[in-house]
């Protein structure tokens, strides 16, 4: 397989403040990849150096095996970008800002255009002032897929758009997937990620902690466990393999739990339980369990 | 040549606005005001009289030229340049600060076109929509003068008369366009034009009733002042040097910026 995007060791420091530091990944042809990590850990970073809307401290970044720094032209032709938050010129309607994006491009986007806008159900001739976030972003979903692009890349690009026009976008991303285009798909919510994803690359502060794939991820099938005792009772920590993170303060505990849920149970019922409350942990409680010990993970696999 | 036929086809209603209102103003001026003014000479020259001195050069009035055809004409494009001053700011701000006033910069740039080639289509732009003012005003005192029937003080003065506000406007792109490129936010753009163009005229102002001949430097306004060419009959050859380089080097320094500047997110 061709790597589509190369970065070694890419650094980029904003005066003294930490962007990322030493970023090193490698994203494969055809590939859905997954850019997870908590707000200001470096993923918008990453993108927009790797855009040339930034530019680097040291390291190298590559597109196609061109570089992002000098050879940004080149590379644009055959990537489109999809922001977290989208902004367009004020007075335009989106079909005059889609044509004027299309300029850009050496092909005729015209009849693309119109497919994505009916898949989507946008109407076109409304100024980009009046519509809602939602349409706003469906605007962003066409001028980033218009040109049918090789490379795309999607910074957090699911806010703001209903749960079903979510499910909508993932189908128009896994189309383009399944035509040859590959995606870096950037995100803090961790069931995004494993929706479509078929590698993850995980970052924290700065640093790519661990890479991996999807499947291995949701093998560690992880439970977060709050529960309640009466009065008086002190709560105990279940006497079963999986339970990590045990925390008690007065009459509530919680923990992580990664194993048989039916024995969970079995175990917790001895206790007299007056609540309980089992969800899925948080990524940054995933992180912090899953990666305590982080360094020994460094360079992924 | 795409972002250059966008901008100025988002230059095209205010270019026009400006262009007609300057044009217009002129024609008052030399068609209204200043035949009025001469029919009515005794009365003008009593109320100059009873003005204070340090008034009258504050806001370029001199009473032995305004009687004159040339006299009156510099004495007005001293306003022309004025506004000429205000129409090249807001037209700088409206090509350069687009994308950072709308916050879609990230649109622009992740477009297959490189920074520089989108850097001189919007100066062509905003260049072009100068010089659309600079040649309708040019036909407009032409048109003027030839109605006049005079013979100009000196060969070439006419010239000047025509270049001065176009001249002055370039100055004040390339100044409007480094704050354009180098601020954070550009919040209102009239707001800005005005603080501009008055900024400078008040400069000038100052500089006139001061009278020390190298703070002339610290006043734009007047680098291509007309007021000179009626006592020379050209422009003031080291201010139109420093207006030269200031032009260059404004245009070099906001080329390096817009090159090399990180674009945050919105």
């Amino acid at each position: 397989m061709n790597p589509i995007i190369e970065t070694n060791k890419l650094t980029k420091y904003y005066g003294k403040s930490r962007g990322i530091i030493d970023l090193s990944l490698t994203v494969e042809e055809g590939e859905i990849f997954g850019f997870i990590g908590p707000n200001g850990a470096g993923k918008s970073t990453t993108i927009r150096t790797l855009l040339g809307l930034i530019h680097k401290t040291s390291g190298e970044a590559k597109i196609f095996g061109l570089d992002c720094a000098t050879q940004g032209k080149k590379i644009l032709e055959e990537v489109g970008y999809l922001p977290s938050e989208v902004f367009y010129y004020e007075n335009m309607k989106a079909i005059d800002l889609l044509k004027y994006s299309a300029s850009f491009y050496a092909k005729d986007c015209e009849g693309r255009i119109k497919t994505l806008a009916e898949a989507l159900e946008l109407d076109l001739t409304r100024k980009i002032e009046d519509m809602s976030t939602g349409n706003k972003k469906k605007v962003g979903i066409i001028q980033g897929l218009l040109h049918s692009p090789k490379l795309i890349i999607l910074d957090e690009p699911t806010s703001g758009l209903d749960p079903l026009m979510q499910r909508r976008f993932f189908d128009l991303i896994k189309e383009e997937n399944a035509k040859g285009a590959t995606v870096l798909f950037s995100s803090h919510i961790l069931s995004e990620v494993q929706r479509i994803c078929d590698r993850v690359a995980i970052i924290k502060e700065g640093r790519i902690i661990q890479t991996q794939r999807i499947s291995d991820l949701q093998k560690n099938n992880y439970k977060k466990v709050s529960f309640e005792v009466g009065t008086g009772v002190t709560p105990l920590e279940p006497a079963l393999e999986g339970v990590t993170n045990f925390d008690a303060h007065e009459q509530k505990a919680s923990f992580l739990f990664n194993g048989n849920v039916h024995l969970l149970l079995q175990d917790l019922l001895q206790q007299t339980l007056t609540n309980i409350d089992i969800t899925d942990p948080s990524l940054e409680e995933i992180f912090m369990h899953y990666y305590a010990d982080s360094s020994s993970l460094e360079g992924g696999f | 040549m795409n972002v250059y036929k966008f901008e100025l086809k988002r230059l095209w209603g205010s270019v026009l606005t400006w262009s007609v209102t300057i044009a217009l103003m002129m024609l008052f001026l030399m068609k209204g005001f200043y035949p009025a003014m001469m029919g009515s000479r005794v009365s003008v020259e009593k109320i100059f009289a009873n003005f204070p001195p340090e008034m009258l050069v504050a806001f370029g009035m001199d009473v032995n030229r305004m009687f004159s055809y040339e006299g009156f004409l510099s004495f007005s494009n001293i306003y022309i340049g004025l506004l000429s001053a205000m129409m090249a700011v807001s037209i700088a701000l409206q090509v350069f600060a687009r994308e950072k006033r709308d916050k879609c910069t990230d649109f622009l740039l992740t477009r297959p076109i490189s920074r520089s080639e989108v850097f001189w289509a919007k100066f062509f732009a905003g260049l072009t929509s100068l010089s659309i003012f600079g040649i309708l005003y040019g036909v407009v005192v032409l048109f003027d003068f030839n109605a006049q029937n005079l013979t100009p003080l000196y060969e070439n003065s006419l010239v000047y008369y025509i270049l001065s506000p176009f001249l002055t406007m370039l100055l004040f792109f390339i100044l409007a366009t480094v704050y354009a490129v180098y601020s954070k936010r550009v919040r209102t753009i009239a707001g800005a034009a005005t603080a501009f163009a008055f900024g400078a005229f008040i400069l000038s102002a100052i500089v006139d009733l001061l009278e020390k001949d190298f703070l002339r430097f610290f006043a734009p306004l007047d680098y291509f002042n007309t007021g000179y060419v009626l006592e020379h009959g050209s422009f003031d050859f080291p201010l139109v040097i420093t207006a030269l380089v200031l032009f260059v080097l404004g245009t070099a320094v906001v080329f390096w910026r817009y090159n090399t500047h990180d674009v945050q997110a919105a």
